[in-house]
């Protein structure tokens, strides 16, 4: 019988700093070989989620619970996890392969499995040249490969990613895509964090996106795609500018989500449910002659803007800038 | 002791003791007062003054060691002259009698310049006209010895090792090495913990290991560095000792520092000072993100004030305030091996002294433990004292 409890799961978490509350009232699940990310804006509560899930910082209320090797509600234990934190950096004037000797010992590794480790992820992410060079030396895209092997160099079972892709090149960043995926067919839980959402769409099983430490949506990618935020979107670029008329009118209609002037002659509409966009485009073509279109799906990103902006609307100065959501 | 204590000890100690760094360092201080011992001896030796006297029949009495040289002449002035122009002589002294046979004698000394060894011209001359005097008043020099030498006064000291001017200089040298070690714990927990909280270092760290246990590793790690760095200046200092002894200086080692009974005891009380210390200079580098606009860096500084009033306390140390200072966990690491060195120390004192520091440390080191664990966190702002007292209470 395969055991499907979850490796971590938060029962109603929540911290406050003074007045702030930073994170409020937060549940969700990590199944085992999972990646799982947690998105939210910039003060959101992401990181104060993470340190209280791992321990580093205690909750005001709520608690999490672990499983390992069969046995559930055991206590954290630090070995099980490897971190990559948001604020990171290493001993600059320290040898590349010391500080990965260091963090190996640091996570008990004897002194020979430590250096064997180490020459292992220096070989694996193309490092083994700078092993004696001290790590200012290196550029930052190899810095930033020291510092995700000094958090998975001890195999973890679940494995926190807090902005791995920052700092990194398009092709440092599929390097790492590709190590986060074979993290995880290696047996690893991985919990991401990101702002590059085109690749956590690539990576991710499931989604729980939070806001002013609350959550506001949660689901694998699928149900997320499938869900309110989802739909299509139908781009139409009329030969003269659209007119206020036009704009009530389908403002009016209720299976149009959200209606986007993003030029004076470009309209954005956005579709909840499978809409006869061709019933659309005829009806708008009978307005005025169309000179392109086009279909999508709506992307990860544009998911994310509409629920962020739907928990926290964007600051009044995007309003003023093309291609931002109109208020009708 | 978990094993992550001692990797993380490890780890410090050699981040901030670097063997080569250290030997290169007494190596430069050897070869540095090798090369001035040799430049002085040199000088000394090479930089002959000869000295021609005119118009005086008796030997001027130099010392043997005088690098003058004397000769008298019976060349005229002017030839002297010449040689002094051409650098074969270094200076002409014309002595002449006065009537009524006066001591006192008309001395000139033509010189290129004003010479460094006037003085000890200055002196043989002053001799000459005291003996001459004496002469006159037909004494002998015992009584003019006899006159002017001062009255002994025979010192006896109850104490089994009587307190000499070396012994101070001992007890003022323990002081000095317990500011070494407290500036070089200072700094090292300054690089250490702010400069680590700085660089951003502190997370992925405390997401391995516990907090207590970062902070046990860096005060083993940090204090035996701060040690090691201290002994290996003292080895320097010792080998520049050697030499003057090989060069026949005469100088020896104080008794004080050969009393072999109290050098544990040292140990003891200088090690634990410097942890005492060390904790605190963890709890508060934790907490301060900019040592450059803190107002908190000047609290870093406080362990240097019992340390000059240690120096302070050196003329009387059996009175009140050393006897107070040398039990108080802060200060007994300085002021109890300045009494132990020049003092009468009670058992109890002792015992209470390292009873207090044993329980000083154990304290300071949860409640160091604590704020570490809780300031390392903080970036940005800085907490208040109330919040700090907080995390020590609590954590």
């Amino acid at each position: 019988m395969i055991d499907s409890s979850p490796l971590v799961a938060a029962h109603g978490v929540g911290k406050s700093f003074g007045s702030v509350r930073a994170v409020d009232q937060i549940s969700f699940e990590v199944q085992p070989q999972q990646i799982f990310s947690l998105l939210g804006p910039n003060g959101a509560g992401k990181s104060t989620l993470v340190r209280m899930l791992i321990g580093m910082l205690p909750p005001d209320e709520g608690t999490f619970s672990w499983r390992d090797n069969g046995r559930s509600n055991i206590p954290l234990d630090r070995s099980l996890i490897g971190y990559l934190p948001e604020d990171r950096g290493l001993y600059k004037d320290q040898l590349v392969a010391a500080t990965l000797e260091y963090f190996a010992a640091l996570r008990g590794l004897n002194r020979a499995d430590s250096r064997r480790v180490a020459q292992m992820w220096m070989e694996r992410l193309g490092l083994t040249q700078y092993a004696k060079s001290k790590l200012e030396t290196l550029s930052k895209g190899n810095q930033q490969k020291v510092q995700i092997a000094t958090a998975v160099l001890h195999r973890p079972a679940f494995v926190v990613l807090d902005e791995p892709f920052s700092g990194l090149d398009p092709i440092n960043q599929e390097l790492m895509v590709n190590l986060i995926r074979e993290l995880r067919s290696e047996g690893a839980t991985i919990l991401l964090s990101a702002h590059q959402l085109n690749l956590i769409e690539r990576l991710a099983d499931h989604i729980l996106i939070i806001a002013k430490g609350r959550e506001v949506l949660s689901g694998t990618l699928a149900e997320i795609f499938r869900g309110p935020y989802g739909g299509k979107t139908l781009r139409i670029e009329f030969e003269q500018p659209v007119d206020e008329a036009l704009l009530a009118e389908i403002q009016a209609d209720k299976d149009i989500r959200e209606l986007r002037l993003e030029q004076p002659n470009l309209i954005a509409l956005h579709f909840t449910k499978n809409h006869n966009q061709l019933e659309w485009l005829n009806r708008l073509h009978e307005w005025g002659p169309i000179w392109t279109f086009q279909s999508s799906a709506a992307s990860l990103h544009e998911i994310y803007l509409k629920v962020a902006n739907d928990a926290e609307p964007f600051p009044a100065v995007s309003d003023s800038l093309n291609g931002s959501p109109a208020s009708f | 002791m978990n094993r992550s204590v001692l990797v993380v000890a490890k780890w410090e100690f050699f981040r901030f003791f670097k063997w080569r760094d250290q030997l290169i360092g007494v190596l430069t201080l050897l070869v540095t007062s090798a090369l001035a011992f040799a430049a002085v001896t040199f000088a000394q030796s090479s930089n002959e003054v000869n000295l021609a006297v005119v118009g005086f029949n008796e030997t001027l009495k130099l010392s043997e060691k005088s690098r003058i040289k004397v000769r008298s002449s019976t060349e005229t002035v002017k030839q002297l002259r010449l040689q002094l122009a051409d650098q074969s002589l270094d200076g002409i002294l014309l002595i002449g009698e006065r009537v009524n046979n006066d001591p006192e004698l008309d001395v000139e000394l033509i010189v290129r310049r004003q010479p460094s060894w006037v003085g000890e011209i200055q002196q043989t001359m002053n001799e000459l006209k005291s003996s001459r005097a004496m002469a006159k008043a037909s004494m002998v020099p015992e009584v003019l010895q006899q006159i002017f030498s001062p009255q002994g006064i025979k010192v006896t000291t109850t104490m089994p090792n009587g307190v000499s001017l070396a012994d101070r200089i001992v007890a003022i040298g323990m002081g000095g090495f317990m500011m070494v070690v407290n500036f070089l714990g200072l700094s090292f927990f300054m690089i250490g913990v702010t400069g680590e909280k700085q660089q951003r270092i502190t997370e992925q760290i405390v997401s391995a290991i516990s907090p207590q246990s970062w902070i046990d590793g860096k005060l083993i790690g940090l204090t035996g560095a701060s040690f090691a760095s201290v002994a290996t200046m003292l080895v320097g200092g010792l080998a520049i000792f050697g030499i003057f002894w090989l060069a026949g200086y005469g100088v020896s080692f104080p008794d004080s520092l050969t009393r072999w009974d109290l050098l544990p005891l040292l140990a003891i009380l200088f090690l634990g000072g410097a942890v005492f210390w060390n904790c605190f200079f963890a709890a508060v580098s934790s907490i301060i993100n900019d040592p450059n606009t803190s107002a908190k860096s000047g609290l870093l500084f406080m362990p240097m004030l019992p340390i000059a009033a240690g120096f302070l306390a050196i003329p009387q140390p059996d009175g009140i305030a050393m006897r107070l200072l040398s039990i108080l966990p802060g200060t007994s690491s300085t002021a109890m091996p300045i009494r132990l060195l020049l003092g009468n120390v009670a058992w109890w004192e002792l015992a209470l002294c390292l009873l207090l520091l044993i329980g000083g440390i154990l304290i300071l080191r949860l409640a160091a433990g604590r704020i570490f664990a809780a300031g390392i966190m903080l970036y940005g702002k800085e907490p208040t004292w109330i919040e700090v007292l907080r995390w020590a209470m609590k954590g």
